[in-house]
């Protein structure tokens, strides 16, 4: 019988439709079970996985706060713009030649430029111009182009000629600081931008009832700085016309108060803000902290204060001073040919005489000029921040070499930055208390609430009686037989010290054909000091000595600091002070 | 017969016990209940008409975003299945008043007519998507020939061995498979030349289904599995679409931007579902992520907006509707009946549990629609048509008919009296013996309704 004929007994179809239901049931639970196990057991990890691939976080930019100074003026801003895109998606054909035209005219851009953007699609988002104000989207908003949206950023403003660019510094392009004080304060001005997550499914729609956690942006907060805008400008365009007088390869000039604060700090060369391509780094450095340079003259007055402080000597101690002194194998000499003179102390720094100097440095000796170097803030950081700062370099006292003491003691073989050598002076005018320099006054929040930086540090480094001592010498250094006559202002009792030390030629890194560095550091009133002003001024060419080359600018900036900052004069007479033994 | 005794017994205890109050007495009589004539048809529109709501209301929530994105109307693809149910709807009431008779008369042209269309698509057909069936296209409208085939298949299925069986013939397995095997094997044939995997198998399960129900031989069941999953093997291998979706079921973090993609996307959308969903309208999956999300995962979309409540309410009633399809089956005196009744079932619940198994990552994915949820008119005209046949089935109960008949003539029905079938409403009664029956089964009953009328 072949298969197919094979007779069979027929099952029973009501069994087999019972087996049926139980088998459709038993399947029927092992799906419901399944259920279970994906939507109530391991529901949350499909759904944190979902979640991850439609998740996006939309920053929400927020406003950079701006940098003032002591009186509110601003040194940089942010000013809200809108950024113009495109949606081509979006952009109907009929009206894409009218947008393309009206795209390309109103931001003088290129037409086929604008149409390859047009009609990029399917991109939901190109940038047809960037910086637009407001005013300008508003009008090309009215014009209602379909596709055509504008996104609010901000844009950084450095108003022209504060002349403080290299201290404020700029921006990169995403807004965060980079270079001076936009970058050592940045995380006080950028504020936190806000955060907007949304769900985005896969066409890049947003996806509408999914609601996105927010958070807020918080502005920047505006900081305050100690900087005066108006003596900051003048400072900035004294210096930059004697240097370019003078041909000087750089200079800076501080202005600042005896307790710290910074009311000026201008460096030469500049750039401009608003052209930061085309400057070159060496423009941009602040060079008021990044450049090192032996102080020279302008050093003495720690070894005197540091003698004097330590009951060694006293401002009318006569010393034998001859036109040159030899120690080791090295010969020092005066700048100027003399005779062997009686010289009291007062005398010494008053004309500034090397090897005077280097005999009151040798009673202080090497250890306690090294500590007292210092106590005046040598050999460390100004804790100003600022980018690029070169402290200096001050060399412990177990390594100094023979000649070492007598060079240090009027300034030689050891380098400090502007801003160093400025609070030397700044302390003395203090009383002798040295407060660390400071640049910032505080910060302004949202609800315009000032809120002072931390008081700066203060230590004392000599007593107020050795401070007044140094103070009376330092304005017999711009009475009729200091080397500063040229200093005086008409009217105030001004004190100060010039200072001419050799420079190394950065390019080679030795003296030879690296000129010579020239400072002028005072202060005024000289019984009551309100105002400290240091110039420097890096290989003047000509045959300036001394304080000359930096000494006018002293004056000039000086003159303006104290007519704009409305200090008057003390209307007292300066005392008699001995320089010379009494014949 | 049996059936005159059972069901008086039924009715009677159900009448009495509605007189008192309270849940337990409801449920002491839910035994009865099950017992009722009418369970059977009133578990199958119940089912069947929520389904079709609740696809209604899901293929709009996910298919608003990729009509909107296509057409620039979220109500697009909708609209189209607005229409599909409002041509379904029309033939399933229709079928529901058919007599058995029809829709033995309607088997063997409906298995011509899906085979031409089958050959027409196989060979003019338009193919969409990856490795996705061929659709054929009829004056703007796109069909789906394949559906349509599955329930032409069960009616002639259920109609050749239901005829054997009257004719005795069913002795040999030479009965059993001709013309039923070639016949089947044809329509698989065909549709498998329109790359539809899942359609094949649902045929081959319900081919399988009357043969178990008619009371085939194990040893020949066997024999048919074996062949099925052989053919299996050999279309998986064969096409290499196919490997990747079988392959990428067991591991879709294998491959998730590749060929576990979708099946990944339809777990994402339940887990993100969790226990009561993000609500209806509220999917994210539907948001481009998750492909097709209106026809093949519609499930994995009703996951996510209606939670595991969703999911086990559909599974649930997918299960009541098995139930009472089988109930009409175990229920039926006459082979036709009860061969139908199961063959519809099995097509309908196997398409459901095909679908939802794939969704849920226990099948490799397949391609074929939820019943009578999923979008598309191809499959939901044939599936509410099926339902209204076995609304029709389950009317033929001898016992129902007696039930409704009590009642007398519905409004439908009165309003398609000018087709004529009342009279041929109760087929059978033109035959002599069971017209006797019939009459004599009646009057008892309409007492007990007016009764219950009074109450």
């Amino acid at each position: 019988m072949p298969p197919l004929r094979r007779t069979f007994r027929r099952g029973d179809p009501q069994r087999r439709i019972r087996l049926a239901g139980v088998l459709m049931t038993v399947v029927l639970v092992l799906f419901a079970g399944r259920l279970i196990q994906i939507q109530g057991i391991d529901a949350a990890t499909y759904a944190s996985e979902a979640a991850d691939l439609r998740l996006s976080t939309i920053t929400i930019p927020t406003t950079r706060g701006q940098i003032t100074d002591v009186n509110g003026n601003a040194l940089a801003l942010s000013t809200e713009v809108r950024t113009v895109f495109v949606d081509p998606v979006d952009v109907p054909d009929d009206q894409r030649a009218k947008i393309i035209g009206e795209l390309s005219e109103r931001f003088d851009l290129d037409r086929d430029e604008v149409a390859a953007k047009v009609g990029a699609e399917p991109s939901r988002y190109e940038v047809i111009a960037k910086n637009v104000s407001p005013a300008e989207w508003t009008e090309l908003d009215g014009l209602g182009l379909p596709g055509v949206g504008a996104l609010t950023d901000y844009k950084r403003v450095y108003p022209e000629e504060t002349g403080a660019a290299d201290l404020i510094g700029f921006t990169g392009s995403d807004g965060r600081g980079l270079e001076g004080l936009e970058g050592v304060l940045d995380d006080t001005l950028a504020g936190e931008p806000g955060e907007h997550q949304v769900e985005i499914g896969v066409s890049g729609t947003q996806i509408p009832m999914a609601k996105g956690l927010v958070k807020e942006p918080v502005a920047g907060k505006d900081v305050r700085l100690t900087l005066d805008q108006d003596v900051q400008w003048h400072a900035q365009q004294a210096l930059a016309e004697r240097a370019e007088e003078l041909d000087a390869e750089s200079g800076s000039v501080i202005v600042m108060r005896p307790t710290g604060e910074i009311v000026a700090m201008a460096d030469y060369p500049t750039y401009s803000p608003s052209d930061i391509e085309g400057s070159d780094r060496e423009d941009r450095s602040n060079g008021a902290v990044a450049e090192a340079f032996e102080p020279g003259s302008t050093n003495k007055v720690i070894t005197a204060a540091g003698a004097l402080e330590e009951g060694l000597t006293t401002p009318e101690t006569v010393y034998t001073v001859p036109y040159s002194i030899q120690r080791y194998d090295q010969t020092f000499k005066d700048s100027h040919q003399h005779e062997t003179q009686r010289m009291t102390l007062n005398g010494i720094i008053a004309q500034s005489s090397n090897v005077g100097t280097i005999q009151v440095g040798e009673q202080l000796g090497a250890e306690s000029l090294y500590d007292y170097l210092g106590k005046f803030g040598f050999g460390k950081p100004t804790g100003l921040d600022l980018p690029g700062e070169n402290a200096g370099i001050l060399t412990d006292p177990d390594d100094w070499w023979g000649t070492q003491l007598p060079s240090i003691s009027f300034g030689h073989g050891l380098s400090v930055n502007a801003v160093q050598m400025a609070s030397v002076y700044a302390t003395i005018a203090n009383g002798g208390v040295r407060a660390e320099p400071t640049l910032v006054a505080g910060t302004v929040g949202e609800d315009k609430e000032f809120t002072p930086a931390e008081e700066p540090r203060q230590e004392r480094v000599i007593s107020a009686g050795t401070a007044g001592e140094i103070q009376l010498m330092l304005e017999a250094v711009t009475g009729d037989e200091g080397t500063a006559a040229e200093a005086r202002i008409p009217g105030y009792r001004v004190a100060g010290k010039t200072g001419t030390a050799n420079r190394v030629d950065p390019e080679t890194g030795e003296y030879e054909g690296g000129g010579y560095t020239s400072t002028f550091v005072g202060f005024a009133p000289a019984d009551a000091p309100e105002l400290i002003v240091q110039v420097v001024l890096h290989g003047p060419e000509g045959t300036y000595h001394g304080g000359e080359a930096a000494t006018p600018v002293f004056t000039d900036i000086m003159s303006f600091g104290l007519k704009t900052m409305k200090i008057p004069p003390t209307d007292t007479e300066p005392p008699n002070i001995r320089l010379f033994e009494d014949k | 017969m049996a059936v005159s005794a059972s069901a008086p017994s039924a009715a009677g205890t159900g009448g009495a016990g509605t007189a008192r109050d309270g849940s337990r007495v409801w449920l002491r009589e839910l035994p009865q209940v099950r017992n009722r004539p009418l369970t059977s048809y009133y578990l199958i529109f119940g089912s069947s008409a929520l389904l079709i709501a609740l696809g209604l209301t899901m293929v709009l929530s996910s298919s608003m975003v990729d009509s909107f994105t296509e057409t620039g109307s979220a109500f697009s693809l909708f609209q189209k299945q607005i229409a599909a149910a409002a041509v379904g709807l029309p033939l399933m009431v229709l079928a529901s008043h058919l007599p058995i008779k029809a829709f033995r008369a309607v088997g063997y042209p409906a298995v011509l007519i899906s085979s031409a269309l089958l050959i027409i698509t196989a060979f003019k057909g338009v193919e969409y998507g990856y490795g996705a069936v061929r659709w054929l296209e009829i004056g703007g409208i796109t069909v789906q020939a394949s559906e349509p085939a599955k329930l032409a298949f069960a009616l002639w299925g259920a109609n050749v061995l239901a005829r054997k069986e009257e004719l005795k013939q069913l002795v040999e397995w030479r009965q059993l498979l001709l013309p039923l095997l070639p016949g089947c094997g044809v329509l698989v044939l065909l549709v498998l030349l329109g790359t539809d995997l899942g359609t094949s198998f649902v045929l081959l399960s319900t081919f399988l289904a009357l043969l178990w129900v008619v009371g085939a031989p194990s040893k020949l069941l066997v024999g048919m599995i074996g062949l099925v999953a052989s053919l299996a093997t050999i279309m998986v291998a064969v096409e290499s679409f196919r490997v990747a979706r079988i392959t990428s079921f067991l591991n879709p973090e294998a491959d998730p931007t590749g060929s576990g993609y979708q099946l990944l996307h339809g777990l994402y959308a339940l887990g993100t579902g969790g226990l009561f969903g993000v609500g209806i309208g509220g999917s994210r999956e539907k948001w481009g992520f998750l492909p097709h999300p209106e026809s093949d995962f519609i499930f994995a979309i009703i996951g996510e907006e209606l939670g595991l409540i969703g999911t086990l309410v559909v599974v649930g009633l997918f299960g009541v509707l098995g139930y009472a399809g089988l109930r009409v089956a175990s229920r039926a005196k006459d082979p036709f009946t009860r061969l139908a009744a199961t063959s519809v079932t099995a097509w309908i619940v196997i398409q459901a549990l095909v679908n939802i198994g794939t969704v849920i990552g226990v099948l490799p994915i397949t391609g074929i629609p939820l019943p009578l949820v999923s979008a598309g008119g191809s499959s939901l005209i044939p599936t509410m048509a099926g339902m209204g046949i076995l609304l029709a089935l389950a009317k033929a109960e001898p016992d129902a008919r007696k039930a409704l008949a009590a009642r007398g003539p519905s409004r439908v029905q009165r309003a398609l009296s000018w087709l004529g079938l009342q009279n041929t409403g109760s087929g059978d009664a033109k035959r002599p013996g069971a017209a006797t029956q019939a009459n004599n089964a009646s009057r008892p009953t309409q007492v007990r309704a007016r009764r219950n009328r009074q109450r």
